[in-house]
Formats: structure tokens, sequence, C-alpha cells
């Protein structure tokens, strides 16, 4: 029997990517991927969305609430789902020092 | 970075010889993030030959500099033309200040010119911030804080464009580059299982059969680390990193089942941000440089055969 091998990459296609940039993918211990995108219409220039990798595909990315994002850049995003919590990198107190955030 | 939903205005806005040269000149400073530069030259061509889309923009910038109500003015220039109207900064202004019934309110008054997907969605969006604080209801950590998920205490430089852009190599398992780990710490298989018998998921990183790095996510533990022990400066080269593996595997009742070889990415400039799912069978990447791609950096997914299970390697510890 050949051995398993993985999947050739397959783009998330144009409910996730745009003709701009997604970037910092990050996926929690539920499933739940999130990402920054500055091509889809958010608070800022950068914001951070998520969807369940199960959905990726079917469902519309969900943009995360004004208490993550902001006007400015808001990436990197983790979280550890159990505990609830995660930082994130944003310049949302100064615009050119990105500088990183926790939240629970 | 670019934003395509205003360069898709400027464009619209640049196809008037009298609007060309400073649309331009504003679409430089608004991808700069210079908004308020970007909008103070678009007020200056602004005038009754303009169109929805320039008030629109000039609202836009106003509402990422946090001026929530010159934006408002601004969009309600941009409505009262008499052309289709993005709804969504409208409704984000008062979202960002915390307005929901405002946001409601307006878009239930705006209902019958919405189409009905953008009208759900603009809906669903309302709902997804009811109830949150805005803006300050975060923290910016000190300098010399600890973030307690990753004890990473470079996190900072971790995400900044010059980490990713030196010459460093990247001895990528997942969104944490470990040659940006300060004083990492040792842990040896048998201490890992003291603690607890839960089931652990378990990144490694191998270099001529010898472990140079573990990754371990602790599902019953509050946060997630990473252990490494002697990553040495001898492979921060090419050669080396050639020969070096990435295996996954789960420890579950002190035995390590479901190993499996993961993608390692050695300095490729075209994978970036690389993230598994805790078991390691989804591989999420950004790239630019691969097909299929929409512009500017993608999203892509790899993915390990279902049903995991079969054992190729031991990870020996």
């Amino acid at each position: 029997m050949a051995e398993p091998n993985w999947s050739n990459p397959e783009n998330l296609g144009p409910l996730v990517n745009t003709s701009s940039d997604e970037i910092y993918p990050f996926i929690d211990g539920l499933g739940d991927l999130y990402f920054s995108s500055n091509g889809k219409v958010g608070f800022g220039d950068f914001d951070v969305w998520n969807v369940h990798l199960d959905s990726l595909g079917q469902s519309e990315p969900k943009l995360l609430g004004a208490r993550i994002n902001s006007s400015f850049d808001d990436f990197g995003y983790i979280i550890h789902s159990k505990s609830g919590l995660g930082t994130l990198f944003s310049n949302r107190d100064a615009k050119d020092n990105y500088a990183p955030i926790r939240f629970q | 970075m670019r934003s395509a939903l205003f360069i898709g205005f400027f464009i619209s806005i640049c196809t008037g010889n009298v609007f060309a040269q400073n649309t331009a000149k504003a679409g430089y400073f608004f991808e700069e993030r210079n908004f308020a530069k970007a909008a103070e030259i678009l007020q200056k061509v602004h005038n009754s030959d303009s169109n929805s889309a320039l008030a629109y923009v000039i609202a836009e910038c106003h509402r990422k500099e946090r001026n929530f109500q010159l934006a408002q003015s601004w969009y309600k220039r941009s409505i009262a033309w008499d052309e289709p109207f993005k709804f969504e900064g409208y409704i984000l202004n008062y979202i960002q200040q915390g307005s929901f019934k405002k946001a409601k309110d307006f878009l239930e008054t705006e209902k019958d010119n919405i189409p009905s997907a953008e009208y759900q969605q603009l809906k669903q969006m309302i709902s997804n911030n009811e109830g949150l604080k805005s803006k300050d209801s975060l923290w910016v950590l000190a300098e010399d804080e600890v973030i307690p998920i990753f004890k990473h205490q470079e996190f900072a430089h971790h995400t900044s464009n010059d980490v990713f852009e030196s010459e460093k190599p990247e001895f990528v398992i997942s969104s944490i580059y470990p040659d940006k780990i300060e004083s990492p710490k040792i842990l040896r298989q048998n201490e890992s299982q003291s603690e607890d018998k839960s089931e652990t998921h378990i990144f490694g990183l191998r270099h001529k059969g010898k472990n140079i790095g573990i990754h371990i996510l602790k599902d019953e533990n509050d946060f997630s680390y990473y252990v490494y022990k002697d990553i040495l400066d001898e492979f921060y080269s090419h050669e080396h990193l050639d020969e070096v593996k990435s295996q996954h595997a789960s420890i579950k009742d002190g035995e390590l089942i479901n190993v499996i070889e993961t993608p390692l990415f050695k300095n490729d400039r075209a994978i970036k941000y690389p993230s598994f799912n805790k078991e390691g069978t989804v591989l999420i990447f950004a790239s630019k440089e691969l097909s299929g791609s929409y512009g500017g950096y993608d999203l892509y997914r790899m993915v390990w055969p279902s049903p995991i299970g079969l054992t190729l390697k031991i990870l020996a510890l």
C-alpha cells in the first residue's frame, strides 16, 4: 500500500482570499481558522476574520468584533480556545509601532 | 499592502481628467495609510462634479482616523448621489462608536435600497459586534511582560517584516519561529507525561535522527508552549536545513501514536505563516507565489489524508 502523503496546496477560494493580502492564519484548538485581510471591508486596513475549517468554501468568514479589530492594522491573532487567552498585534495606539495586545 | 476596495474606487474616480492627478496622489497617501492627508487632498478636489465613490472614500479616510462625526457627514453626502452606495462603511462607523441601535435603525431605514444578501450580511455584522465594548477594552503589554500563552519574549519581533525578510533560516513548524524563542526550556518526554494523562499533540524537528526541538500542545493546560533544545548555529544554513525533518505525533497514556511527517518549509519565501490544526492533519499557510492566486498573499490548505493513525515512524525522544 502506498504511503499516505500531504495533498497539494489548495487555494482557499474567493470566500477567504481577495486581490489584496490574506496573512497570519492561525488554527485554534476547536478548528477555527483566524486570519488577517486587508482586502475585505472591515474596521481598518488589516482586520482579523474567522471561519471554521469545516466551513471553508461554504461560509463567508466573519469579521471579529470591534474589541479585536481597530481602525488600524490588526493581525497575528492567536487564541487558546480553552482559556480564552489570546494575543494579536496592532498599531492602534501608535501608527508606526506594532505592539502586542493581550485579551481574554 | 493594497486594499482592493479602495483601489477600485480610485480607479473609478481617476477616469475624469480633472481629478486624475490629485486622486492618484490621494491614493498614494491612502496606501501609505496617511488617511488624513488622503482626505485633505480629496476634499480639495471634491466639487459638484464629483461622485458618490469619492465622497465614500473621504468618509472612509475619516473613519479610519476615528473622526466619526466627519466620516458620517461624508457618508451622508455619498448616499445622497443617485448611484450605487456601499453601506458597510456607514454601518461600521456606527459600530465603532458603539452605536448599535443607530446602526440597526439605519439598516432598517435603507433596507429597500440594499440587495437582500448584502442586507443579511450587514445585519450579521452588527449582531457579531453587539455587546462588545469598543476599542479601548484591550490593553497593551509592557515591554518586559511575558506573553503567558507562548512564553515568547520576542513575539513582537516575530511579527515584523524585518524578521520575515531576514536571511536567517526559518525552522517553521507552526506559526511561531523557534529561532526567535528566548531561553528555550528543556522538557523531556517523561516530564511531559507526569502532569496529566490527557492527549498531547507534539511537533518534532529532527536532524539526522536527532531531535533538535519539539513543540507541545497540551489540551488541558492553560497554555501551549514550545520546548527546544540545542538549536545550534550550525543549523542556520540551507545545507543542514535540507536534512531537517518535521513530524507530528500524539502522546496518549505515555505512548506515541499517529506519527506523521509534516511539511517543513526551510526558508522558503513562497511559504509564509504556516499553521497546523492541533491534530497536525491540516496545514494553512500564506503564499503569493503559487498558482491560482487571487492576488497578493492568498491562503492555501494542505491536508493529510484521512483517516490518520498509520504509524510511519516513531519519534524517539
